[in-house]
């Protein structure tokens, strides 16, 4: 299993990833909510967090907000604060995976044997992280903990990593992964318990696609059928992010069905059928592209964030 | 927001230690009365400018010959374009120099390797009073602790170090702007109290008139960076040089000063006061302070 996560803390965002059982970590020293905000925007830009603001705001207003949240520290939020700050998470987690994946490297000066075939293969790239092989990615940090935020927790991680193919979603809602990491030498079976059970909260699985088209575009077809014997299927347009009821612990055999331009991490235009488990925000289908590119309309936003609003299992049918 | 409060005292026991970063002298006692100016404690540190020369390649000899080119050995005081080692060939027809890169003095010859760190001259630092006060302890060879009775006000932040001055109030009301209509003659070396904001283009007539310090309830984030030259970034500030010192007691934006604030600013205006702009929003919090002491 490939996993990321991320931690996004007052003064510094730590990355951690596995990929093919190769365990890497960065910390992007300065780069927080409290302490380091004004790094993120000195780093990042103004410009790139006032594109993840779904609401007009000045750029003086946003400035005075990120200076405020560093200088006072406020411990509760106007909603004006709130988009500010959920922004500058995802430009901080942005410039985390940034420094991760110059950090997350192959030996380098090795010399690998290569043929034609292997030529765009993601293998031969300088970075070990691989957005599209990404199983699982887990937020943690205090802003994952507010109550706010979780509810958009998910888009939050989907617009900061931008992972494509089928990716499960977490955040650490009990802040003590690194605990249970100690505990994993003496009691393996006790540390996964804790995890599983009072340290992760699965938010949903995401299948997003990588490609291109113009807004309205159709991007791909989805047919679930959940082990409680619902039957859904979607279109979705280019641009469109959509979620289906599957609730925590429940599964579903799915098919994802891409149009030519767009991939699902089976190869452009090939249909993906896969099994996936649900969340509190259910199945989500993230047809938005790779790389995202932000719309100018700010309704967007907002629309992205009210599609991705936790889900309540769908009941079975009544018989 | 909830609005951070600052720190209000009228009247409280204040202690400052006042020490240099290296072992140094001190110049007073316990007992001694100081006022602000008063130079507690002095020294000099290791210049952080050094450049490594290859004197060997400058003279075109092999490196472990060049000792016999050198004319200047460790320890020696040395100025910029002085010349360090001389080769001569041909009975002093033909010569290559090598020549010091700055004012400083030789630090390492290494002979094997034909090479040469020139150091800039140590710097001078000396810790002043701050706020005039007595002598309560001394720290041996960094400086001392001096205290006083006074007011305090905390800032929530701020930018430029230590100043002093004068209380002058710039405007009648805590939630009128500090604009460059209150520049007027006469407010060198003085600390202009505002109400809700400063301009950039007050901050820039302060900063060019001599004023020593501005306290003001707020500052547009934008403006301050303008101002700066430079993003904020972290929240660890005092070591900007920019003429002035400027400390907000409410939060970025316009943000007229507290009552109680700005009424104990005003019951002491016209008197001496110590201000540091000097921010650190980590654990160990540091908020820039305003100290008016009530003797002398």
């Amino acid at each position: 299993m490939n996993l990321l996560t991320v931690d996004v803390g007052g003064a510094t965002t730590d990355v951690y990833s596995v990929y093919d059982g190769v365990f890497n970590r960065s910390l992007n020293a300065d780069i927080g909510l409290t302490y380091g905000i004004g790094n993120i925007m000195k780093e990042a830009g103004v410009e790139n967090i006032m594109r993840w603001i779904p609401k007009d705001i000045s750029e003086r207003k946003v400035r005075n907000i990120l200076g405020n949240i560093m200088a006072l520290q406020p411990e509760s939020l106007s909603d004006e604060e709130r988009f500010v700050q959920q922004s500058a998470v995802r430009e901080a987690i942005r410039l985390g995976l940034v420094q991760h994946r110059n950090y997350a490297t192959r030996l380098k000066g090795v010399r690998l044997l290569r043929d034609l075939g292997m030529m765009f293969e993601q293998a031969l790239e300088p970075s070990i992280l691989n957005l599209k092989k990404t199983n699982a990615v887990i937020g943690r940090g205090s802003v994952f903990n507010d109550q706010e935020n979780l509810r958009i927790a998910p888009l939050l991680l989907l617009d900061a990593i931008q992972p494509w193919g089928v990716t499960e979603i977490y955040v650490d809602v009990s802040s003590i992964m690194p605990h249970i990491g100690m505990l994993l030498d003496s009691n393996k079976e006790a540390a996964l318990q804790i995890l599983s059970r009072a340290c992760l909260r699965k938010l949903g699985t995401c299948v997003a696609v990588k490609g291109k088209a113009e807004a309205g575009v159709e991007a791909l077809t989805v047919s679930m059928n959940t082990s409680g014997g619902v039957s859904v299927e979607e279109t979705l347009a280019f641009g469109e992010l959509k979620t289906l009821p599957l609730g925590a612990g429940e599964s579903a055999k799915i098919v994802v069905s891409p149009t030519r331009r767009f991939d699902v991490g089976a190869g452009r235009g090939r249909s993906l059928d896969t099994k996936v488990t649900g969340g509190e925000h259910g199945f989500i289908i993230d047809a938005r592209g790779r790389p995202i590119e932000i719309p100018a309309r700010k309704e967007a936003l907002s629309l992205w964030a009210e599609s991705l609003k936790p889900r309540p299992a769908t009941p079975a049918p009544k018989t | 927001m909830a609005r951070f409060g600052v720190k209000l005292e009228d009247e409280t026991l204040i202690r400052k230690v006042r020490r240099i970063p290296a072992q140094g002298e001190v110049f007073i006692d316990i007992g001694d009365a100081v006022d602000a100016e008063t130079v507690i404690a002095g020294g000099t540190v290791r210049n952080p400018e050094a450049e490594e020369i290859k004197v060997f390649t400058k003279l075109g000899v092999e490196p472990d010959q060049t000792e016999r080119y050198m004319l200047k050995k460790e320890g020696d005081q040395v100025a910029k374009d002085e010349v360090i080692a001389i080769y001569r060939a041909f009975f002093g027809r033909f010569t290559k120099t090598c020549r010091s890169p700055m004012d400083g003095f030789i630090e390492v010859f290494v002979k094997s390797a034909g090479r040469v760190i020139v150091r800039g001259n140590p710097i001078p630092i000396e810790a002043k009073a701050h706020i005039p006060g007595k002598i309560v302890e001394v720290i041996p060879g960094e400086g001392a602790v001096v205290e006083t009775r006074g007011a305090l006000v905390n800032g929530v932040f701020g930018v430029g170090g230590e100043a002093r001055g004068e209380l002058a109030f710039a405007v009648d009301q805590p939630g009128e702007a500090l604009t460059t209509e209150a520049m007027r003659q006469g407010i060198k070396g003085k600390i202009l109290i505002g109400g809700s904001v400063v301009t950039l283009d007050a901050l820039r007539k302060a900063a060019e008139m001599g004023v020593s310090g501005i306290v003001t309830g707020g500052v547009d984030q934008k403006d301050l960076t303008d101002f700066l030259g430079h993003e904020i970034g972290l929240g660890l500030t005092g070591e900007e040089r920019i003429g002035l010192t400027l400390i907000i007691t409410e939060g970025f934006g316009v943000y007229p000063m507290r009552d109680e604030t700005f009424r104990l600013l005003k019951s002491h205006e016209g008197k001496q006061a110590s201000i540091d702009g000097t921010t650190q929003i980590r654990q160990r919090i540091l908020r820039p302070e305003i100290v008016i002491p009530l003797q002398g």
